[in-house]
């Protein structure tokens, strides 16, 4: 057992030496790293804390919890096959804020206190802000600013959160509340802009497509995942969670169906999979919070598969648009298969990892006789099917034949794939050691023949509703206008408008001043002009005349 | 690929025979539903073929309710890096409409 005394994931913070170490270093730095983080956060005993006391307050900085061992390893996984990932295509600044990204979330996974987690929490955003420049596009560098407001503006949400919960307890533990105070529906309210919960959603499918192949594949894992750790560890069982989920859940679906962009629908999908989560973060029973952990666990597999897939295509390509694209299983047959077995992981087909912990959240829905909540889960679980499971890989990889032939992507992004697709498919067969890993202990089987029944039915008919539909489907070359509608055009024009206005105002006054001005001068000219009577020139007669006038005045007034 | 040969997965008949199985294993699906007993709790699951019907009729709920939606939200994919829409500037034109004639 090793007691360190500072968070694992600083380790992978030591990825900035990224400029100084040669080719060499290169792979140990990147790859390392995250390998060594897994190992020490594995290496620490279960219930370990390392306390602090800093400026008056007695901080946690690390707090060994299941939930959060569990959260921890899959973002060091997920870091590690990133790396591998990106290992010759991301750019040294992409790399190294991606890695710091991984460490930041780690952070968050092991705090002990609500200081420590904010300190990572805005570490968080600021990295992935990193990755979103490091893309180097102008929509890329726009796309990230847009991105730091909408998540300063929840750091600062949730710091007054924090505050007031301060100022009222007296405590900074990371303890489970309920959202009965201003304050603590602040600290919710911040948790649930990074969850990426409405009204916000967009920023979630507004700034990850437009990161680099490699660097969506980072950003997908960790900003929504820790806001559902940390929802977890501090909002279980409240009740407002389970509509949140819910919409977000739906919200997913509706608009990736819409969706042109094939990165764009995998990032819609991302809030249709936190709203799961969320929900079962509402329900708050043991089955629930033990199914969002797994499905939390199985989602950054199967979703950092299906961006990898995705990713490949538009390193190959150059395209995203489902638009553009299409029969490309002709070259790329293994991207094909491994994207493959990631919609099938996300749709929750039997032996995917998607199956094993997704069925958890139902489960737990029947266990509380929650009937609108089940059929609605059920009912998500059909559209996951439709938006991600089918149209993904159907147009991307099958539809019309678009005649483009690209390669298969170069030998570590394949691995990297084939080592996530294997993840996927050993959880579904053996979910024994992800269950073991979970907050509570479990005494749930998902392989029953009424389950099994139950979700083949369910997906199989999905499907033969999407090619039923096909017609209905039809790709435009569109995008469909959300929330951010209102910052990105409303407050532009609202600006507009009002330096119009100020504009017209100064015209205004500088029009009456130029009026009041020209009229002084006006006067000016008339009576100390040129041909004013000041200026006129008089004859020496007269002047000869006035004096002798008033010699002659001064003589008569004077003389006695 | 053998030269001006369609890849076979392509093929009318492939897609023909791909529907057939597709239908075969909906409706063995459909039968396995028989053999096995759902649990009783809102008292319709039970049903032949309820998360058949289900799915089915949600997903035409969803992709209904997503054009609806469509038609209300969609917009032409440079909305917002367009440099002038001719769309939806209404504003932005009267603006610079407003200021020219204050410029000279």
């Amino acid at each position: 057992m090793i007691e360190p005394m500072f968070p694992p994931g600083l380790v992978l913070f030591l990825v900035v030496l990224l400029p100084l170490v040669g080719n060499r270093g290169h792979g140990l730095l990147v790859l390392g790293l995250p390998l060594l983080t897994l190992a020490l956060v594995w290496s620490m005993p279960a219930n370990y804390l390392l306390t602090l006391s800093f400026m008056g307050l007695e901080l946690t900085p690390v707090s060994i919890s299941a939930t959060g061992r569990l959260f921890a390893t899959v973002f060091a996984l997920m870091a590690f096959v990133g790396a591998l990932y990106g290992y010759r295509q991301a750019s040294k600044l992409e790399m190294a804020a991606g890695l710091v990204n991984a460490g930041s979330a780690i952070g968050v996974s092991l705090a002990g206190d609500l200081i420590t987690l904010f300190v990572f929490w805005e570490l968080l955003a600021l990295s992935s802000t990193l990755v979103l420049w490091a893309a180097n596009t102008t929509e890329a560098r726009r796309a990230s600013m847009r991105y730091l407001l909408v998540h300063l503006f929840g750091g600062m949400v949730l710091l007054a959160g924090i505050s007031g919960h301060v100022v009222a307890t007296g405590s900074i533990a990371l303890v489970p509340l309920q959202a009965d105070s201003v304050a603590h529906w602040l600290l919710l309210g911040g948790l649930l802009v990074n969850a990426g919960a409405p009204p916000l959603s967009a920023w979630v499918a507004d700034s990850y497509p437009e990161a680099s192949p490699s660097g969506t594949v980072f950003l997908s894992a960790f900003t929504t995942k820790t806001a559902v750790f940390a929802l977890i560890m501090v909002f279980p069982g409240e009740k407002v969670l389970i509509g949140v989920g819910l919409y977000m859940m739906f919200y997913g679906i509706i608009y990736a169906l819409l969706e042109n962009d094939m990165r764009r629908i995998l990032a819609y999908s991302i809030v249709n999979q936190v709203g799961f989560m969320v929900t079962a973060i509402g329900i708050g029973t043991e089955m629930a919070i033990n199914g969002a952990a797994a499905h939390a666990f199985a989602h950054i597999i199967y979703k950092g598969l299906l961006l990898m897939a995705a990713g490949a295509v538009l390193y190959r390509t150059g395209k995203r648009k489902c638009t553009d694209l299409g029969g490309l299983f002709q070259s790329m047959p293994w991207t094909t298969l491994l994207g493959i077995v990631g919609a099938l992981s996300i749709s929750a087909f039997p032996l995917t990892s998607g199956f094993i912990s997704k069925s958890m959240i139902s489960q737990a829905a029947a266990d509380q006789q929650l009937v609108a909540v089940w059929l609605a889960l059920v009912a998500g679980s059909a559209g996951v099917f439709l938006h991600a499971g089918i149209k993904f890989p159907w147009f991307v990889f099958f539809q019309k034949d678009s005649g483009l032939r690209p390669p298969e992507p170069p030998a570590n992004m394949l691995w990297a794939m084939t080592l996530f697709a294997f993840g996927c498919l050993a959880l579904g067969f053996y979910p024994a050691p992800l269950y073991a890993m979970l907050p509570y202990p479990v005494s749930y089987s998902p392989y029953t023949g009424a389950h099994l029944v139950a979700q083949l039915q369910l997906l199989l008919f999905a499907g033969l509703a999407f090619f039923v539909m096909l017609p209905q489907m039809k790709r435009t070359l569109t995008i469909s206008l959300d929330f951010d509608w209102f910052y990105r055009r409303w407050l532009k024009r609202l600006s507009a408008m009002l330096v119009d206005q100020s504009s017209q105002g100064q015209q205004q006054w500088e029009a009456a001043a130029r009026h009041r001005i020209e009229r002084l001068n006006r006067w000016l000219v008339k009576h100390l002009g040129l041909n004013s009577r000041f200026a006129r020139g008089l004859p020496t007669g007269s002047m000869v005349l006035w004096v002798t006038v008033l010699l002659w005045l001064l003589l008569l007034v004077f003389y006695r | 690929m053998k030269g001006e040969r369609r890849h076979w997965l392509v093929r009318s008949t492939t897609i023909r025979r791909l529907w057939f199985g597709f239908l075969l294993v909906l409706g063995l699906s459909l039968l396995a539903g028989l053999s096995v007993h759902q649990h009783q709790f809102i008292g319709i699951e039970d049903y032949f073929g309820f998360f058949g019907g289900y799915g089915f009729l949600a997903c035409l709920v969803m992709v209904g309710l997503a054009k609806l939606l469509g038609r209300l939200l969609k917009r032409p994919d440079d909305y917002y890096t367009a440099p002038t829409n001719s769309l939806d500037s209404s504003a932005q034109s009267t603006a610079s409409q407003r200021r020219e004639p204050g410029d000279d």
